[in-house]
């Protein structure tokens, strides 16, 4: 029990210690106004090119993709910022478990984007007014929370390779355009060169924005568990793949000294 | 146990090398001997002082002991424990703070940057408010307890570090320059609260850079240099081991440098220092023969105004200059 209470403080003190967004002002202009224009963009775009044809598929998988990387530069966040405070050190010197330690970082930033998401696609809907089948809201939810969950995995990775490299910026802006450019969620997949679509498969949210289109434009279930399935072991791939990242990083700052964490 | 062994730090021969690239088309490897084989031990419920000049090795030494750095070669043993093999038993036992305003999480309170931390060391809930309450006493933080730390003053970010450092009790708390920036009152009450904590039975490694700090602090103190010890000893008898040497002090007006150094060429004169300012110089002369030194000094700057003559025993610093050389800052 005691250990739960602390994931979950740890989940919260280290969001508002990292990210610090918790100002509403802030983080209505950051986490909501921002995607939201974004998303409207392309669902114009979407609804120009296509004629409207499955248009609210495209605006949830939009909603889903953009709302995501906002939790992703969250979760790089989560490394970078406790560098440049120079708390990362007291942190990987501390007797915590690690691996526990930036799952429970992690948690906030899922939560806060399946909120934003959910926000984002509500908006979406009023705008083009279109509604959505009632028993379709709650699968959407856990194909969402999966998908952001193997997002922030990747997340996390790209946070270890800012322990190499400073400029975050620049790796975070690659991530946000191959994650717009691979998943689908403006055009069709088959439009895409075949070797795109077998690179896609290994990337997050590819299978959440089909399972998205499927069940908000065709009401088709049936793929659900498998992809979601997928997604999900992906998730979990990632994050054993950070961890391992922050392991190496700790070996080359202990042993062999060519890095330093603070 | 065969032997009741008051070390709670022992270190033996330890080296340290680092190795770095230098260059960004064609890479050299370039290897920095950081610690050349460092020996020392501290006992339980000692302050222990680290000094040297910057780059001498301090930091990495510190960084051994806390479990962040492993050595190239050498023995470390603390709490009986070896840092590198046994670092997940040792952490909950110590605790280590970095000199200077970051370190903590700016957006939290003192109070949640306790918290925080508590939680890092698993200091189960039922415990952590009185005991943060207890150290920001400790630290004459509490009335600023809920306030974000981002609008504290550096000394007051110091100080919630200090407090940091004790969340898990530790039996030995590392300090690597943590009087670094801070006013004269500031500095003192740090001091009153490191020794407090001593007194109540942590034990203390510190590094600082001010040698009255370390003279006033430390019941044990290692001079090291260029990764190698210069001398370990209690400030008292390491001031004593130049007993018969005083320093000569004086201010002179209308003299070139040329002319004060050749007092070094003066059997009885061992060391000479001297510190131009605007528009006078300052002089410290260390002699064995004071008494044949002043008529020396007369002698030699006929012409010149001598001002603030004095004949003092060596403090802790002068010892430092002559043991280690180069000037003091
Ligand atoms: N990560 C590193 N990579 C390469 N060289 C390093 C690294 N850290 C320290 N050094 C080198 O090792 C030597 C000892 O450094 P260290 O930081 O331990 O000195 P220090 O005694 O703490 O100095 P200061 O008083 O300036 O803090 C220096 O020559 C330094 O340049
Ligand atoms: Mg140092």
């Amino acid at each position: 029990m005691q250990a739960v209470q602390r994931f979950f403080r740890q989940s919260l003190l280290s969001y508002r210690a990292l990210f610090g967004w918790l100002d509403p002002k802030v983080y209505i202009l950051v986490m909501v106004l921002s995607p939201l224009s974004q998303l409207l963009f392309f669902s114009v775009l979407v609804n120009y090119v296509y004629s409207g044809e499955g248009l609210v598929g495209y605006i949830g998988a939009n909603a889903l993709i953009l709302c995501v990387l906002n939790s992703v530069f969250g979760i790089m966040s989560i490394i970078t910022s406790d560098r440049y405070m120079g708390t990362f050190q007291h942190v990987m010197a501390s007797p915590v478990n690690k691996a526990g330690l930036f799952l429970s970082r992690s948690i906030a930033h899922v939560l806060n984007g399946l909120f934003t998401s959910i926000i984002g696609f509500i908006f979406g809907m009023m705008i083009f007014q279109i509604s959505i089948a009632p028993d379709a809201i709650l699968l959407l939810v856990g194909v969402w929370m999966v998908s952001i969950f193997s997002a922030c995995g990747l997340g996390l990775i790209i946070g270890c390779f800012c322990l190499w490299t400073p400029s975050m910026n620049l790796i975070g802006n690659i991530l946000a355009s191959s994650l717009l450019l691979l998943s689908g969620a403006n055009y069709p997949q088959s439009i895409m060169p075949v070797w795109l679509v077998h690179f896609a498969d290994f990337i997050p949210l590819t299978r959440g924005v089909e399972l998205t289109k499927q069940i908000l434009n065709e009401g088709n279930y049936s793929n659900v568990f498998a992809l979601l399935g997928e997604e999900f072991v992906l998730g979990v791939c990632f994050f054993i793949i950070s961890f391992l990242f922050i392991k190496y990083a700790e070996y080359l700052s202990r042993v062999r000294g060519t890095m330093d964490l603070d | 146990m065969s032997t009741i062994n008051n070390n709670i730090i022992n270190v033996s021969q330890v080296k340290r090398t680092y190795k770095t690239e230098v260059g960004i088309i064609k890479k050299k490897k370039k290897e920095v001997d950081a610690l050349k084989g460092l020996s020392f031990s501290v006992n339980k419920g000692e302050i222990f002082g680290l000094l040297g000049p910057n780059g001498a090795g301090k930091t990495t030494m510190i960084k051994i002991l806390t479990t962040m750095l492993t050595p190239s070669s050498g023995e470390v043993s603390v709490l009986g424990l070896n840092p590198v093999t046994d670092a997940k038993k040792l952490r909950p036992h110590i605790n280590f703070i970095l000199g200077g305003e970051r370190n903590l999480y700016w957006r939290l309170s003192a109070y949640d940057n306790l918290a925080y931390f508590s939680d890092l060391y698993k200091i189960p809930r039922s415990e952590q408010h009185g005991r943060i309450q207890d150290l920001l006493e400790l630290v004459g933080l509490q009335d600023v307890a809920h306030q974000r730390v981002e609008t504290f003053s550096k000394g007051m970010k110091q100080r919630l570090q200090i407090a940091r450092g004790l969340v898990n009790n530790p039996e030995i708390l590392f300090l690597d320059e943590p009087s670094i920036g801070l006013d004269p009152v500031s500095a003192r009450k740090l001091r009153e609260i490191i020794r407090q904590l001593n007194d109540n039975g942590t034990t203390i490694l510190l590094t600082t850079h001010y040698m009255f700090e370390a003279d006033e602090l430390c019941d044990r103190i290692a001079f090291i240099d260029k990764g190698e010890l210069i001398e370990v000893d209690s400030p008292q008898n390491i001031k004593q081991k130049t007993n018969n040497v005083s320093v000569v002090e004086f201010s002179v007006i209308g003299i070139e440098a040329t002319k004060i150094q050749e007092f070094t060429h003066h059997p009885d004169i061992h060391h000479v220092q001297f510190e131009q300012q605007e528009f006078l110089t300052k002089v410290k002369l260390h002699t064995t023969d004071p008494q044949g030194a002043v008529p020396i000094i007369y002698e030699n700057m006929k012409g010149a105004i001598i001002q603030d003559l004095s004949i003092t025993k060596p403090s802790l610093e002068d010892v430092y200059v002559q043991l280690i050389g180069g000037k003091v800052s």
